[in-house]
């Protein structure tokens, strides 16, 4: 807790808070309600004389604690920042005070009057976070998967001067490409196919003494966290190693081709590409009439219903293959859509010019066997209508699945006891056995391809220090995968480098702060180990929550979580934000006055009612905005805090939840909402009106729309009766 | 194109390989985008050319290709050419199909493929040297080179003219009326749509040659804009001196024949069928010199590719008229000696161009004319054309 | 700004260099990501957030490098800043835009909407300062910015500064621009005027926009009820770019997405040649192909006409269906290509192809390194990736074994 003797309140007037309301009457309400040692307004707060103002009151031991009031914590972060000299609070009443309410209006001061109120109850919560550094970490990082991306981690890894485990299932390295007798160009000018130079990497790997390899080998178990997995495996003898990260690069399996019956797989004559593709490598002359069927299997529900990416390039070079082997052959190739992105389309254009390559798009293609011929038919062709071929051999381009699929695989869990993340394990292989609470393979959103979000943060899988590379993460071919590969080995080296600081990964990077269980009054009821959207907690036999703190993402979904309250960070606990709940100045019944909390997501909606400000959009005065770090963390005693000390409506604005999901943490709106609707039906049935309480998903480009949606929140709440909870 | 019945398709290389000897090389480089038959403006809203052309040639369809209107529909504007955003040339392709058609509706396979080397062009040339060269010696008045005024007749009399000339155009014209009917067949069969022209014939001609005088078409065109004056210059100066050619021996014959009395040859330059063969030398030189820069300039390749069977027409034909023009010259100054030769040497071009006519470029005059007209008949060519 | 704090995060110093006044480059301008339909902001918030945090970036906005010298492990270079006339004292209180007499068409929006002369790029920019486009400012003899600014932080006699810095790896990320699409002649792009291109329509999709988010057509601002969207405008093209630039018919779905959500009753035409939506990104696809007012038509491009009532008539030929179609438009989005900005950006040390990209395979062993649009026409997820790769790449070259 921060010494409130010793907290100086810096209220600023620039930027036009001065004009718009009284700075001296906030000072007041710091020093007399919040009982600050002092209050200081100042002109330009963000000027060198108001800097040097605040440095000198820390550097005299006047205050360990400081409150600036005066524009977002998102501006002049580098200006107000004192480091470790003391704790630090920011007030906006520039954004959301000065620059969004009518100047001079008796609401807006009491707006600002408030949030001053909030923020000395809230500093005086505040303690600086003391970093969390497990014990021995490692900076070596395993790499699972020798193929082409597990390779190209590993070698890059060690480039960069850290030890690599690297584990590979089969007995040697080289994966998928070791069954590749040419490869796709991945160099300019992209005109023909190249020699398959996996030896080479190979080689590399074996060379290079940052590497340990290790062939033939199963993972036992991994337990653990970011800086301290504790990995120990088999290959023939038992080997136990600790690593700090993990690049999961174990690839894909191709589709399963017998599964294509509706293309004739079980057909004489009829072949995947992976076997056509050894018959090449083996020198097997092709027969004179081929016919390739692009997406065999993939754009398919009944298959696989993504596009696998890489299938139209390789089955272009397999057709050139073909006729370099038999020049007499003459192949067709019938395509939905040819999908060489990029300067692959170079290599398109280059096969094309082969005069005894064929291609046509061509939709619902069927095989069938016409005596000693195969014969294939598709629809909605270049050539005009449905047209027939006749073939000696017809090649299947099938697609990629994930190796992280294993359908033979179920939960041993009666129905009524499964989880989310029991369910996500089915069907899942049995890869990295981690020592997770919640299942031991990292999860996936859908198709089996790690979860990660997708846009912004393509490594980070729900498995903090996990990070997936390659084709086990998204269809790719294997130059985009090498680089995949390398980008995956710099999240690994960075989690290795930043966990003994104590520091958080992405995206709350560098956060020093993390949760503290007060364990003496758990209750065992499991809710935080189940809710941690990374699996962050484990537990013992009795149920107890074992935090491991390294594997944390600071998002504080398990404070939210938490039915009794014992999970806090030094920064940012339930008390901190129960009092800021309390402290404002409610009006009384009588008043018309009422009072609207909303909990704002302080990623996307915070920013976005600042853009409002921003813009000199209106925002409702009634309405107090506490920002969370997400909405997971969320926790019900607010809510009844809010409701208990008279606040008339609750929003709670977050993220996007569902397959499109916008939370950075994955699972936090979503949680939220649940926990939310809880209460609202608790209200129905206290009679009380559900509708008080508002959940919705805002975007950070909402700034236009959140005022308006603000504004109808409030009149839904004006017309009903005030909280009767009020003045109790 | 719904259509339901399933035709089964075998790619032919060797066909592809032809379209691709034969001016048609970049046509694997298509890629079936389209935008071809849109950026040409003659091409019809109805199953438009040449996108379909293109994968047909990169399949080897021989078969829809050649017995199809649209291959002669097509005027060679090279705009789809310039706008392709592949590089795979469908204004050549479409010039490599016309060229493998004259061939394969011609017939006399040889003769084809003596035009389509160079090679062949001595073994050509010699045939009229020997035996133009052979009538002159045979029937040339007893030192023609000395008298004077200059008189052609004097070396090569109309008779001996006719006697060369009316036995080979005639045989030409058998050969191309027999590439025509094998052509007017494939049309039938293989014009989908079209088979059963429910227009009339002659209302039909009678459109297109409307069409073509005043080169409708080709004025449409944009990257070969210049081809709208100097083709259509080149076929009425051609016209005209055929015209004058037919008069001058019909005169003749007429005062052989002593049917009536009218000037003879050499006509005096203020002669109306002098005046007439005079304005069509200068029209045609001046149309095919404007081709022959375009085409031989700089930037010629944006008007479409050359194949030796273009050169060999339009050399023939540039020949043919300079020559003659170089004769009259020559002997207008009294020059006999090389107005002579050149004259001889113009006999012999005259004869290549007409008599080898069906087998070369030449014919795309009455395979077009053909393909319009029965293309007319079958709606798919209203007046002003499509586009 | 991904590759920067990546290797600043692993712990290495990094220097930004930044050519415009703001961070976050085409992206931040746009209106929503595929396929998710979310904001670009939050992800570039996200990682403002970490630069704000990470005292181990330094951000030179308004700043070129003039010149690299050097090698791997020891470069030095000569970084250019341009005056931004507004220091570091401004607070974007915006007290000087309301007297600043001067308009400027704003190339932040394509030119669609202008602002003063002295101006915020962005509500979301950063650094969040006001700069001065000194190309239409009227300077000394106007100042009345300097006059009415309390914080003295406008500074009309600002000059170049040039800063030398030394780093052991130089990471190109300069990323791309919109292909002109009035070289494109049939397309009647900056002829016709309801023809926009791909990035124009992200701005007027955009709040911060200059319809306010709203797509309208371009001449009379009714709303549209036909919008086309024409494929391969420049890409897949020898006589433009004749690479696949990879994005463009997910973006296309994207527009579609926006107008049909703006516009319950409009119809949306998508005109392609091969519709690429790679990987994961086919659902984005089969999702707009369950919308029966998104038709997908086989057929480029090759004809856009306006007709009498300002409509851009769009013409191609419907392989699949058959005979050419015209479609009359409200508004058609020309979806054209990247081409890499690094040609006229990043001179200095690396080496081209023939196309602009600066191809890892042309740099050898020289720690020079390209990532996101500068190495290849790719997509957002895609360049995030490979700047992370990027930034080990670099971190290599300064590291010791």
């Amino acid at each position: 807790m921060a010494d409130i003797t010793k907290t100086g309140a810096y209220i600023c007037s620039g930027c036009g808070i001065g004009d718009c309301v009284n700075v001296e009457a906030l000072a007041t309400v710091a020093t007399k309600e919040g009982k600050v040692a002092f209050a200081k307004t100042h002109p330009m707060l963000c000027g060198a004389e108001g800097v040097a103002l605040i440095k000198g009151d820390i550097a005299s031991g006047a205050v360990t604690a400081v409150s600036i009031a005066a524009c977002s914590p998102r501006v002049c972060y580098d200006i107000f920042d004192f480091g470790e000299s003391a704790v630090l609070d920011r007030i906006d009443i520039r954004e959301k005070v000065a620059w969004s309410q009518e100047p001079g209006h008796l609401e807006t001061q009491a707006l600002a009057e408030d949030y001053i109120r909030m923020g000395m109850v809230k500093i005086k919560a505040m303690e600086l976070p003391v970093p969390f550094i497990p014990e021995e970490p490692s900076k070596t990082i395993m790499v699972v998967g020798g193929g082409i991306a597990g390779m190209t981690a590993a070698l890059n890894a060690a480039k960069a001067g850290y030890k690599v485990e690297l584990v590979e299932k089969e007995p040697a390295l080289g994966g998928f490409a070791n069954s590749l007798g040419m490869r796709l160009p991945d160099k300019a000018p992209y005109d023909a196919p190249m020699e398959n130079d996996i030896g080479q990497l190979v080689e590399d790997v074996i060379g290079d003494d940052y590497i340990n390899v290790h062939l033939g080998a199963t993972i036992n178990k991994v337990s653990g966290g970011p800086g301290i997995f504790d990995v120990s495996l088999s290959n023939g003898t038992d080997k136990a190693f600790r690593a700090g990260a993990i690049v999961l690069a174990t690839g894909f399996n191709p589709y399963d081709v017998k599964k294509l019956t509706k293309l004739g797989a079980d057909l004489p004559g009829v072949v995947g590409s992976v076997e056509f593709e050894s018959m090449l490598k083996e020198g097997k002359a092709p027969p004179k009439r081929i016919v390739f069927i692009l997406c065999a299997g993939s754009r398919d529900d009944e298959h696989l219903p993504y596009c696998s990416s890489v299938c139209c390039a390789s089955s272009l070079k397999q057709a050139w293959l073909a006729r370099q082997a038999n020049p007499e052959a003459s192949v067709t190739v019938i395509y939905r859509d040819i999908r060489t992105t990029g300067n692959m389309e170079f290599f398109y254009k280059q096969v094309q010019q082969d005069p005894g390559i064929f291609l046509t798009k061509g939709e619902t293609p069927q095989v069938a066997r016409e005596g000693d011929e195969l014969s294939v038919t598709a629809e909605n062709t270049l050539l005009g209508g449905k047209v027939k071929f006749m073939a000696d051999m017809v090649v299947l381009a099938t697609g990629m699945v994930p190796s992280t699929l294993d359908p033979s695989v179920k939960v041993d869990k009666p129905e009524d006891q499964m989880q989310d993340f029991d369910r996500d394990q089915v069907g899942k292989a049995s890869i990295l056995k981690l020592d997770y609470r919640q299942g031991p393979e990292v999860p996936d959103l859908k198709l089996g391809f790690p979860d990660s979000h997708f846009i912004c943060f393509p490594y980070e899988t729900r498995r903090t220090g996990i990070y997936a590379a390659g084709t086990v993460r998204h269809p790719m071919d294997a130059s985009v995968a090498k680089n995949d590969a390398i980008g995956a080995a710099m999240k690994a080296i960075q989690c290795v480098e930043m966990v003994p600081r104590g520091e958080a990964v992405h995206p709350r990077a560098r956060d020093l702060s993390h949760p503290e269980f007060a364990m003496e009054r758990c209750t065992q009821c499991k809710r935080c180990t189940v809710e941690c959207p990374f699996g962050a907690i484990n537990e013992d036999e009795k149920t107890n929550p074992i935090p491991v703190k390294s594997r944390c993402r600071r998002c504080a979904t398990c404070m939210g979580a938490c039915p009794v309250q014992i999970i806090n960070f030094k920064n940012y606990s339930i008390p901190m934000v129960g009092a800021m709940i309390k402290a404002i100045d409610m009006p009384d019944e009588d008043e018309e006055r009422p009072r609207v909390l909303a909990f704002i997501c302080e990623n996307d909606a915070m920013p976005a009612l600042e853009m409002a400000g921003i813009n000199r959009l209106r925002i409702n005065p009634v309405v107090r905005f506490v920002p969370l770090r997400c909405m997971g963390s969320l926790n019900l005693q607010w809510i009844a805090d809010a409701l208990s000390s008279g606040w008339d409506g609750i929003m709670l604005l977050g993220c996007k939840h569902g397959d499109d999901y916008q939370c950075h943490n994955v699972k936090g709106s979503e949680l939220a909402t649940i926990r939310a609707s809880k209460v609202q039906e608790t209200l129905d049935r206290l009679m009380l009106e559900s509708e008080r309480i508002l959940v919705d998903a805002v975007q950070i480009s909402d700034w236009q729309r959140l005022p308006k949606m603000i504004d109808g929140f409030v009149e839904q709440i004006s017309e009903m009766e005030p909280n009767p909870y009020k003045g109790f | 194109m719904a259509d339901t019945q399933t035709l089964t398709i075998q790619p032919d290389p060797a066909f592809v390989k032809s379209i691709m000897e034969n001016g048609g090389e970049t046509l694997k480089k298509c890629f079936q985008c389209g935008n071809c038959s849109v950026v040409c403006n003659i091409s019809p809203d109805v199953s438009p050319f040449p996108r379909k052309e293109m994968v047909w040639a990169q399949w080897g369809l021989s078969d829809r290709l050649l017995g199809n209107a649209d291959v002669w529909i097509c005027h060679g504007c090279a705009d789809c050419t310039t706008h392709c955003p592949r590089g795979a040339r469908p204004g050549d392709v479409m010039a490599a199909l016309r060229n493998i058609s004259f061939r394969r509706f011609a017939g006399f396979d040889f003769m084809g493929d003596l035009l389509a080397k160079p090679s062949g062009l001595f073994l050509l040339l010699l045939v009229p040297i020997v035996w133009i060269g052979g009538m002159i010696a045979v029937a040339s008045k007893e030192g023609f080179m000395s008298m004077k005024p200059i008189v052609f007749s004097n070396m090569m009399p109309v008779p001996a003219i006719d006697a060369v000339f009316l036995p080979a155009v005639g045989l030409a014209v058998v050969s191309a009326l027999l590439g025509l009917s094998r052509f007017w067949r494939q049309l039938k069969e293989n014009s989908p749509g079209l088979a059963t022209p429910p227009g009339s014939i002659i209302s039909a001609a009678l459109a297109v040659i409307k069409g073509i005088a005043i080169h409708e078409k080709m004025g449409k065109c944009v990257t070969n804009s210049y081809r709208f004056s100097s083709h259509l210059m080149t076929m009425y100066g051609f016209f005209a001196l055929m015209a004058t050619t037919g008069l001058v021996a019909l005169m003749y014959w007429i005062n052989k024949l002593q049917l009536g009395s009218v000037a003879a040859t050499p006509l005096a330059l203020s002669h109306p069928v002098k005046i007439l063969g005079n304005i069509g030398a200068l029209l045609a030189v001046s149309g095919v010199t404007m081709i022959v820069a375009r085409r031989y300039g700089q930037d010629g390749d944006k008007t479409g590719s050359l194949v030796y069977y273009d050169s060999h027409f339009i050399f023939i034909l540039y020949g043919t008229i300079l020559t003659g023009i170089g004769a009259e010259t020559l002997r207008l100054l009294g020059l006999a000696a090389p107005a002579f030769g050149i004259y001889y040497v113009h006999l012999v071009l005259v004869f290549t161009l007409l008599v080898y006519a069906p087998f070369s470029k030449f014919s795309h005059l009455m395979y077009r004319f053909v393909a319009m007209t029965y293309a007319r008949m079958g709606k798919r060519e209203r007046p002003g054309g499509a586009g | 700004m991904t590759a920067a704090l990546e290797a600043a995060e692993m712990g290495r110093k990094v220097t930004l260099v930044e050519r415009e006044p703001y961070l976050g480059g085409r992206v931040i301008r746009m209106a929503k990501y595929f396929p998710k339909l979310c904001p670009p902001g939050c992800g570039t918030e996200i990682n403002f957030r970490r630069l704000r945090a990470n005292p181990r970036v330094t951000i030179m906005v308004d700043s070129q490098v003039a010149s690299i010298t050097g090698a791997r492990g020891d470069f030095t270079a000569t970084i250019k800043t341009r005056p931004r006339y507004v220091n570091e004292k401004c607070t974007a209180c915006g007290d000087c835009e309301k007297v600043c007499p001067v308009e400027r068409s704003d190339s932040y929006n394509y030119g669609m909407k202008n602002t003063k002369a002295i101006y915020l790029a962005d509500a979301l920019a950063m650094p969040f300062r006001h700069s001065i486009d000194m190309s239409v400012c009227k300077g000394a003899d106007c100042g009345e910015c300097v006059k009415v600014c309390k914080y003295e932080a406008i500074d009309l006699a600002m000059e170049e500064k040039t800063t030398t810095i030394t780093a052991s790896a130089v990471v190109h990320a300069t990323g791309w621009k919109p292909y002109d699409a009035s070289r494109i002649e049939n397309l009647g792009y900056g002829q016709i005027k309801n023809v926009i291109n791909n990035v124009e329509m992200e701005r007027l999709a955009s709040v911060s926009g200059p319809t306010e988010g709203r797509i309208l057509r371009r001449d009379n601002g009714e709303p549209p009820s036909v919008v086309a969207m024409v494929q391969c405008a420049g890409s897949r093209d020898e006589n433009h770019l004749p690479y696949c630039s990879s994005i463009c018919c997910l973006v296309s779905i994207k527009h579609a997405n926006y107008v049909r959500e703006q516009y319950p009753d409009s119809d949306v035409y998508v005109f392609y040649i091969d519709l690429r939506a790679p990987g994961k990104y086919e659902s984005f696809y089969r999702k707009a192909m369950e919308d029966p007012k998104i038709h997908f038509i086989k057929g480029k491009v090759a004809r856009i006409e306006e007709d009498e009532s300002g409509r851009a008539v769009v013409t191609a030929e419907d392989i699949i269906g058959g005979g050419k179609t015209r479609v009359a438009c409200d508004l058609v989005v020309l979806a054209t290509g990247m081409e890499p900005e690094s040609k006229s950006v990043a001179p200095l040390m690396a080496k081209f192809n023939p196309d602009g990209f600066i191809l890892e395979e042309l740099q050898g062993d020289a720690g020079l390194i390209a990532c996101g649009v500068a190495s290849g026409p790719f997509d957002v997820t895609t360049s995030t990736q490979n700047s992370t790769a990027a930034a080990l790449k670099a971190v290599q070259a300064g590291a010791r074994r």
